[in-house]
C-alpha cells in the first residue's frame, strides 16, 4: 500500500515521456494523482503500516517506509496539492508537456519517498530524487534569469544536501549494528560533542530547505523565475521537508545537541520572521511578496518546534498541513493575473474586485487565511505556535506577535492594491477564468475553512506521532 | 438581563473552558443607560448642525480639529506608517540586497577571482614548476614528520 504512493506517479512519470499528445498527457497526469489522492485518504484512515525490503544488502540499507501521523498530514498535502497544481496551471504548461509533468510526478515521486522513509539513505535517496528534476524544471522552463538563479539555487540546495550526507555516514559508523535504520541511528552511540557534530550536518540541510534566516536568499529568486507550477510544488509541499526532517530526525536523533541549541534557533528564526515580515511589505512584485510571506510563516513554525514545548509542536504538524493548502491558494490566484495581465507588479493592477468579482473573493479568502484570520485554518496552528512561543519566553513570544500585524499590513495591502481601486489597463485585459482552476480554488477555500471551524481531524492524525515525539 | 455567552465554548478544547466574569444587573444598566443618553445627545447636536449647512468646512479650531478627526490619520502616519515604511525599505535594498545576497554572491565572486589569479600559475615556465615541485616536496615532509600532531588534529576535528 505505501509503496504506492512512490510507484503510481514515478510509473506515470516514466509512462509520461513516451506520451508526446499534451491533453492525453494532462489527463493521465491528473488521473495518477488523483489515484495517489485516493490513496492517501485511505491510508490516512488506517493505524501505523510499515513497508520492508531489503535495498543495499551490503550496506545493510533497508527500502522501509513508514506511515504515522506526521507522515500521514504532509502525504496528504502532497497527495492534493499536484492534482490541483496539475487541474489549476494545465492551460499555460509549456509545449513539452509530457516531459514537464514527467518531471513533476517524479518530483512528487521523490516527496512521497522523503516523507515515508524510515531508513537514513533511503532518505537521503529521496530526498535528492525530489530535488533534482525541479532543477531541470526551472533551467528550462524558468523566467529570464533562470540559469542563474537556478545555480544559486543548486549551489545552496547542493550544499545542504551533501552536509546531510556526511552526517548520515556519520552517524551510520558509529551504530552499533551498522544499519541505517531510523531506530538504529536513535541508538547510536555517539559523545556530547559528536552529537553536536552530527546535529549541524543535518540541521544546515534542513535550514537551508526550509529556508531559515539568513540562508534564505535563493527562495524569493527561485519562486520568481520559476514556472508557476513548479514555485506552488515548492512552496507548498518542498519547504515542509526541511521542517520534516527537524520533527522526523534531528529532533529524535539527537536530543542532547537539539536541547543546547534551542536558544540560538528560536532567536534566529523570530529574527528572520520579523526580517521577512518587513521586506514583504514593501515587495512591488506579488510573487515575491508570497515568497517573503512564506519565510516569515515557515520561520515561526521552525521556531515553535525549537520552543520545545508540546503545544508548539501539535501547532506545527496542524500548520504544516494548513500553511500549504494557504499558499497554493495564493500562488493559484497570483499565476491566473499574471498569466491573463502579463505582469507581477501590484502597481499595475487594481479593479479586480470590479472585472473579476469571484477572483477577488478567492483571493480575499486566502488573504484572510494567511493572516490566519480566526475561522480560517492558520488560526488554529498560529494559536498554537504562539502560546508555545509566549510560555518559552514572553520577549520572544511579543516579537514573533508583531508579525501577525505586519503580515496583516502586507497582506491587506497587497489586496487593496490588486482588488480595489480603478480598474487598472492590464486587469481590464482579463478574461473568463478557466473553469477547472477556479474549481481547486474554491475546493481550497472550503479546506480552509473547514478545517478552521473543526481542526479536530488533524489533531487526531497528528496524535501518535507528537506523543512519540515528546516522549524522547 | 446578561447575556448568553454562546461563543465562549468555541476554543475550549485548546484554551480550556472561560472563568465567569459577572457583572451586577443594576451596573449593566447604568452602563447601558449612560452610553446611550451619550448617544442620543450627540445624534441631536448633529442634527443641529447638519440641518443648517451641508458641506462647508468648519472655521473654528474645534470645528477644524474634529471635521480632520482628531488628526489621527495625520499623527499615524507621522509616527507609525512612515518609520514603519523606511525601515522596510531600508531592509528590503540595502540589508537583503548588499549584505546578505552579496555575501551570497560574494562567494561565488570570490570563487571566480581566485580561479583567474591562480590560472596564472600555470604559465609555462619550467623554472616555476620545478620551484613549486620542490616547495611541494618539503611540505610533504614537513607532514611526514609530524604526522601524530596532523592526527590528532584530525581526530579533534571529528570528537
Amino acid at each position: 500500500m505505501l509503496l504506492s504512493f512512490i510507484l503510481i506517479p514515478f510509473v506515470t512519470a516514466l509512462l509520461l515521456l513516451f506520451i508526446k499528445k499534451n491533453t492525453s498527457a494532462n489527463t493521465i497526469a491528473i488521473v495518477s494523482t488523483l489515484g495517489t489522492l485516493v490513496a492517501a485518504i485511505v491510508v490516512a484512515g488506517k493505524g501505523a503500516v510499515d513497508f520492508n525490503a531489503p535495498w543495499i544488502p551490503v550496506l545493510n540499507a533497508q527500502f522501509l517506509l513508514h506511515v504515522d501521523g506526521l507522515a500521514k498530514i504532509l502525504v496528504l498535502l502532497t497527495a492534493i496539492s499536484f492534482p490541483a497544481i496539475i487541474i489549476a496551471t494545465s492551460q499555460n504548461q509549456p509545449k513539452q508537456k509530457n516531459i514537464f509533468l514527467s518531471l513533476l510526478l517524479f518530483t512528487q515521486s521523490g516527496l512521497m519517498g522523503v516523507f515515508l522513509s524510515g531508513d537514513a539513505l533511503l532518505f537521503y535517496f529521496f530526498w535528492e530524487l525530489a530535488l533534482i528534476p525541479v532543477y531541470f524544471l526551472s533551467s528550462i522552463w524558468g523566467g529570464e534569469k533562470r540559469i542563474a538563479v537556478t545555480f544559486k539555487f543548486f549551489i545552496y540546495t547542493f550544499l545542504g544536501s551533501l552536509m546531510m550526507l556526511i552526517g548520515i555516514v556519520f552517524v551510520y559508523m558509529h551504530t552499533s549494528d551498522q544499519s541505517f535504520l531510523i531506530q538504529s541511528f536513535a541508538k547510536a552511540n555517539l559523545t556530547g560533542g559528536q552529537q553536536v557534530t552530527a546535529f549541524a550536518l543535518f540541521f544546515i540541510a534542513f535550514a537551508i530547505k526550509m529556508p531559515i534566516f539568513p540562508l534564505h536568499t535563493w527562495q524569493p529568486d527561485a519562486y520568481e523565475q520559476s514556472p508557476t507550477a513548479v514555485t506552488m510544488v515548492m512552496s507548498a509541499v518542498m519547504v515542509k521537508m526541511g521542517l520534516y526532517g527537524i520533527l522526523r530526525w534531528l529532533l529524535p536523533l539527537f536530543p542532547t545537541a537539539f536541547m543546547a541549541h534551542i536558544h540560538v534557533v528560536v532567536i534566529l528564526s523570530v529574527i528572520g520572521i520579523l526580517y521577512a515580515s518587513f521586506i514583504a511589505i514593501r515587495q512591488d512584485d506579488i510573487k515575491r511578496l508570497i515568497a517573503y510571506s512564506s519565510i516569515a510563516h515557515i520561520g515561526l513554525m521552525n521556531a515553535a518546534i525549537f520552543s520545545h514545548l508540546q503545544i508548539g509542536i501539535q501547532g506545527v504538524m496542524v500548520q504544516l498541513f494548513s500553511h500549504g493548502i494557504n499558499v497554493l491558494g495564493l500562488w493559484i490566484v497570483a499565476d491566473i493575473i499574471e498569466q491573463q495581465t502579463g505582469t507581477r507588479s501590484m502597481q499595475q493592477m487594481g479593479g479586480l474586485a470590479k472585472k473579476q468579482p469571484t477572483l477577488a473573493i478567492l483571493l480575499v479568502g486566502f488573504a484572510l487565511a494567511n493572516i490566519a484570520l480566526p475561522l480560517t485554518n492558520a488560526f488554529v496552528g498560529e494559536f498554537l505556535m504562539f502560546n508555545s512561543l509566549f510560555q518559552y519566553n514572553v520577549w520572544v513570544g511579543a516579537a514573533a506577535g508583531v508579525s501577525i500585524i505586519l503580515a496583516a499590513i502586507y497582506t491587506l495591502n497587497m489586496v487593496q492594491k490588486v482588488a480595489y481601486g480603478e480598474v487598472s489597463t492590464q486587469i481590464n485585459q482579463m478574461q473568463t477564468i478557466n473553469t477547472p482552476a477556479q474549481i481547486v480554488l474554491i475546493v481550497l477555500l472550503i479546506i480552509v475553512f473547514v478545517t478552521g471551524v473543526f481542526p479536530q481531524p488533524l489533531f487526531d492524525l497528528t496524535a501518535d506521532s507528537l506523543q512519540q515525539i515528546i516522549v524522547k | 438581563m446578561g447575556g448568553h455567552h454562546w461563543l465562549s465554548h468555541q476554543l475550549s478544547s485548546i484554551v480550556g473552558e472561560p472563568t465567569e466574569i459577572g457583572l451586577s444587573h443594576a451596573t449593566e444598566w447604568v452602563l447601558m443607560a449612560v452610553s446611550v443618553s451619550i448617544a442620543v445627545i450627540a445624534l441631536l447636536m448633529a442634527v443641529n448642525i447638519y440641518r443648517k449647512k451641508t458641506d462647508e468646512a468648519p472655521t473654528s479650531f474645534i470645528g477644524q480639529f474634529f471635521y480632520n478627526k482628531w488628526h489621527i490619520d495625520e499623527l499615524y502616519n507621522t509616527v507609525i506608517v512612515n518609520p514603519l515604511n523606511r525601515f522596510a525599505g531600508f531592509l528590503k535594498n540595502s540589508i537583503e540586497k548588499q549584505v546578505i545576497d552579496g555575501a551570497v554572491n560574494g562567494t561565488g565572486k570570490l570563487v571566480q577571482y581566485s580561479a583567474r589569479q591562480l590560472r596564472l600559475i600555470q604559465n609555462g615556465q619550467v623554472g616555476y614548476y620545478i620551484l613549486f615541485m620542490v616547495l611541494g616536496i618539503v611540505l610533504l615532509f614537513l607532514l611526514w614528520f609530524n604526522d601524530t600532531l596532523l592526527l590528532r588534529f584530525f581526530h579533534n576535528l571529528i570528537k
